[in-house]
């Protein structure tokens, strides 16, 4: 089919790629989005939107049950690629798109069994252990079943168990937060780093003095990253944009003009500061930490020395699970977004749990 | 004219009659919504644009809302667990069958009379002239009452009120909810 | 149609098959527009293609199954969303005459669009996925916030015109323009449609903190059909904008349709321009302003449209 031909070549040319980051990559993480925004492909937000599987470094047996399980929910045409070297990114993104312009597979008729129907049905998912970003197979039959439990007003309602992340837009890498969804409001939450401390180095690779350059394209990142889950994503983009030209070597001072008007805009936005109003994220509130970000980020370009050194400590997981408690689920995004826990600096095995 | 009658009421029918053998409840409220619809279809037919569209309208949010109060209820997506809409299948069965013949037979053993007179021009007009005409006084009772119902309804089925929110002088600048938002 | 229709006030019968394909056009346009404007940001190149590829991109794709799926209401959902914005779509004067000259018009335009209420939830509810549902609730809580602002916004501007007939809206602006004496209106029937095609910044019902919501789970031809419903929605819900408040195809020197195109090209614009400004609202914070702010407002405004037409002496 000639025209079958036409169109995935068509396509190829902006696939949408699924980035899996994992903890410790955060350097390919970077080197990869940076490159997809050069392209102008688009990153896809969940695996049935994705045409190619991009999992950002080395992962460990956790993740890549994880990232298996995506792979399987992919719609075809779809390539998988691994990034574990920065050098590579641009020539891994190339060879995938050229397997997605020549991509001969036969398509399996729909109605017949895909491949992703029987894979599901398999033994492996009789745990609470689910892929990615939670969706699809939440409760094929066999699995728990939603419970009940009292919700704010007092009710007897059904509570739904739903595991957020690792492979959700704008997430922290390798988090995954166990929740009892009630309605929109989590109930009950548990946080955990699915294979920690594999990277060993911190976000960018400077783990221990952190310039003025990393600490502005971290708070640049973060502030990017936020405004993404917010739904913000003009400013999110020129986040990301001037991310990339400092991480590729541009001086503090000669983006400054640009970062101020940035953060300018994001903090005159009377919008953003009604949506992020009174959503309590542990010690400090989504709309301070934002501020304090915003803050951050000007006394980085400006020059000044970091009011504190670069992040050492590792994140404070059993806190985030608190933090998320009571809030509903879009509101518990932004607590995430707004804490951004490191998940590089997470050494070891470490869950938290609360109810 | 008569194919299209025949077609919407047939789907009218099987649609309702499918409330009855679905087990999915999303699956009966939408059942339910295709009947309603298809009836707005017959309403159409017979010239009352105005009512037909109505019907369809208030249908379709009243079902959707429906189903939300469904999922607030029992959250597992898709349905999962066969359930059904009603209690008592076969007697609810029985009187929605047994109404359906009554009416069905009444409608086919009456003897209509022979019309008189001509339909008004506008339909949309004369509807809205017999409600808010004549029974002008009937209409706005019943609205205030609708109304009234709907408020006391609520306030009394939340458990917070305004001196939850605004504090016991009522002189709290920002209302203290559990999910912040909103002007005040 | 059951609707008795005045002859010469609809476009010719073939116009039926011309105006999805219409509706397509301006939608991959909308869609090409706001993708170069993505670029920009970004700092990539635009790409006038771009709504070719998307959609070549998904009709090659593979449809997806999810396990313990409702598939019935999954893809009858998705599918109601194009056909719904197509029916809304028939009553738009394109120029000065539309497909269907409906003596209900307005309302049949309201009922067709309410149909995206049902669509989206079915979409979020079928593939059996939390987030997906996450996002079919959401959507119909942000329904709740704007249908009513929404109805009342429409009811003013007939009520101006003393008809449900959008050919009849049109003609009564002929001296002036509803966008005059109704602002707030006109204003809640933007920020409204906007919410209808739950376009940014209320796209919260497939924000991307829920991975896509309703959408998430949606691949290959079905996603092309809710993509595409949607954005045909948008084009519609803001067309209709331009015969309600801005004179339809009123103009001097060009002819009535070429004016239609312009203002519903520069409306289109703005909402594009605008979905930039704001970030999502959600609807946990926008339901009460709806409620406590538009609806009121648009209550009042009907009020004084009320007083002017009984002013001038009409309603008699």
């Amino acid at each position: 089919m000639d025209l079958r031909r036409l169109l995935l070549r068509l396509a190829a040319a902006r696939p949408h790629v699924l980035l899996v980051a994992l903890p410790g990559a955060t350097e390919a993480r970077l080197a990869v989005e940076a490159e997809l925004g050069r392209r102008g492909w688009p990153a896809a937000v969940s695996p049935a939107d994705a045409d190619v599987l991009l999992v950002a470094g080395p992962a460990g047996p956790a993740l890549a049950a994880v990232v298996g399980r995506v792979w399987e929910q992919m719609p075809e045409p779809r390539v998988r690629v691994v990034v574990e070297v920065v050098a590579d990114v641009s020539g891994t993104l190339d060879s995938a798109a050229s397997q997605l312009a020549s991509w001969t597979a036969a398509r399996p008729e729909y109605g017949g069994p895909g491949p992703r129907e029987q894979e599901h049905r398999g033994p492996e998912h009789g745990g609470d252990e689910h892929g990615g970003h939670g969706g699809g197979m939440e409760m094929p039959g066999g699995l728990p079943m939603a419970d009940l439990g009292e919700d704010r007003d007092g009710l007897m309602l059904d509570r739904l168990h739903v595991a957020l992340g690792p492979v959700l837009p704008d997430w922290p890498a390798g988090l995954v937060l166990r929740v009892e969804l009630q309605g929109d409001v989590i109930q009950e939450a548990e946080a955990e780093v699915l294979d920690p401390g594999r990277g060993g180095s911190s976000r960018g690779d400077v783990p221990a003095a952190e310039d003025a350059r990393h600490a502005a394209a971290r708070h640049l990142d973060g502030l990017a990253r936020f405004l993404g889950v917010a739904g913000w994503a003009d400013p999110a983009a020129r986040a990301r944009r001037l991310r990339d030209d400092l991480l590729a070597g541009a001086e503090p001072a000669a983006v400054r003009g640009q970062v101020h008007a940035l953060t300018a805009r994001v903090r005159r936005s009377r919008t953003l500061r009604w949506l992020v109003r009174g959503i309590p994220a542990g010690e400090r509130a989504v709309a301070a930490r934002l501020a304090d970000r915003l803050a951050a980020l000007d006394a980085a370009v400006d020059g000044a020395p970091p009011a504190q050194p670069g992040p050492s400590r590792p994140p404070d997981l059993a806190a985030l699970a608190r933090a998320v408690v009571g809030a509903e689920l879009a509101a518990a995004r932004l607590v995430v977004a707004a804490v951004d826990p490191d998940t590089d600096l997470v050494a070891e095995e470490r869950g938290a749990r609360h109810a | 004219m008569t194919v299209l009658f025949w077609i919407l009421a047939v789907v009218a029918v099987v649609a309702g009659f499918a409330v009855f053998r679905l087990n999915s409840m999303a699956q009966v409220t939408f059942a339910l919504l295709a009947s309603f619809l298809a009836v707005a279809g017959l309403v159409m037919l017979l010239g009352l644009g105005y009512l037909g569209v109505v019907i369809v309208l208030m249908m379709v949010i009243e079902m959707v809302i429906m189903a939300v109060f469904m999922v607030m209820y029992m959250m597992n997506p898709a349905g999962l667990m066969p359930m059904a809409m009603y209690h008592n299948k076969s007697g609810s069965m029985a009187i929605a069958v047994g109404t359906f013949a009554v009416l069905a037979a009444g409608i086919l053993l009456t003897d209509w009379p022979t019309r008189r007179g001509a339909p008004a021009p506008d339909q949309t007009f004369a509807l809205g002239e017999a409600l808010m005409g004549g029974q002008m006084l009937t209409m706005m009772t019943l609205g205030v009452t609708l109304f009234a119902t709907i408020v006391g309804t609520v306030v009394l089925a939340t458990a917070r009120g305004r001196y939850d929110r605004f504090g016991d002088d009522l002189d709290r600048r920002r209302a203290d909810d559990p999910a912040g938002g909103g002007p005040g | 149609m059951p609707e008795p229709m005045s002859a010469p006030a609809a476009l010719p019968l073939w116009w039926v098959v011309v105006l999805p394909f219409l509706l397509v056009a301006v939608a991959a346009a909308v869609v090409a527009a706001d993708a170069s404007l993505t670029a920009r940001a970004r700092g990539a190149r635009a790409d006038v293609l771009l709504p070719v590829r998307e959609a070549g991109r998904l009709l090659v794709g593979q449809r997806r199954r999810t396990v313990a799926a409702d598939s019935v209401l999954w893809r009858a959902g998705g599918a109601v969303l194009p056909v719904a914005a197509v029916l809304a779509g028939v009553v738009l004067p394109l120029g000065l005459r539309p497909v269907a000259d409906l003596s209900v018009g307005v309302v049949w335009f309201n009922a067709m669009e309410v149909l995206a209420w049902a669509a989206v939830w079915m979409v979020g509810w079928g593939p059996n996925s939390a987030l997906g549902l996450v996002g079919g609730y959401r959507f119909v809580a942000q329904g709740l916030a704007y249908e009513l602002p929404h109805m009342f916004a429409i009811i003013t501007a007939a009520l101006g015109a003393e008809s449900l007939r959008p050919t009849d809206i049109v003609a009564a602006q002929r001296g002036l323009w509803f966008v005059v004496i109704m602002p707030v209106a006109f204003v809640v029937y933007l920020i409204s449609a906007t919410a209808m095609a739950f376009w940014g910044p209320f796209d919260a019902p497939v924000g991307r903190d829920v991975a896509g919501g309703a959408a998430a789970e949606l691949s290959g031809v079905d996603r092309l059909v809710f993509a595409g419903g949607r954005r045909l929605l948008l084009v519609v819900a803001v067309a209709l904008a331009v015969p309600l408040f801005l004179g339809g195809g009123a103009g001097p020197w060009l002819p009535a349709w070429l004016w239609v195109a312009v203002k519903t090209a520069v409306l289109l614009a703005l909402v594009l321009l605008v979905r930039r400004r704001f970030p999502t609202i959600r609807a946990d914070r926008f339901t009460e302003v709806a409620w406590i702010v538009l609806v009121p407002l648009t209550i009042v405004q009907a009020l004084v449209v009320a007083l002017l037409v009984l002013n001038r002496g009409g309603a008699g």
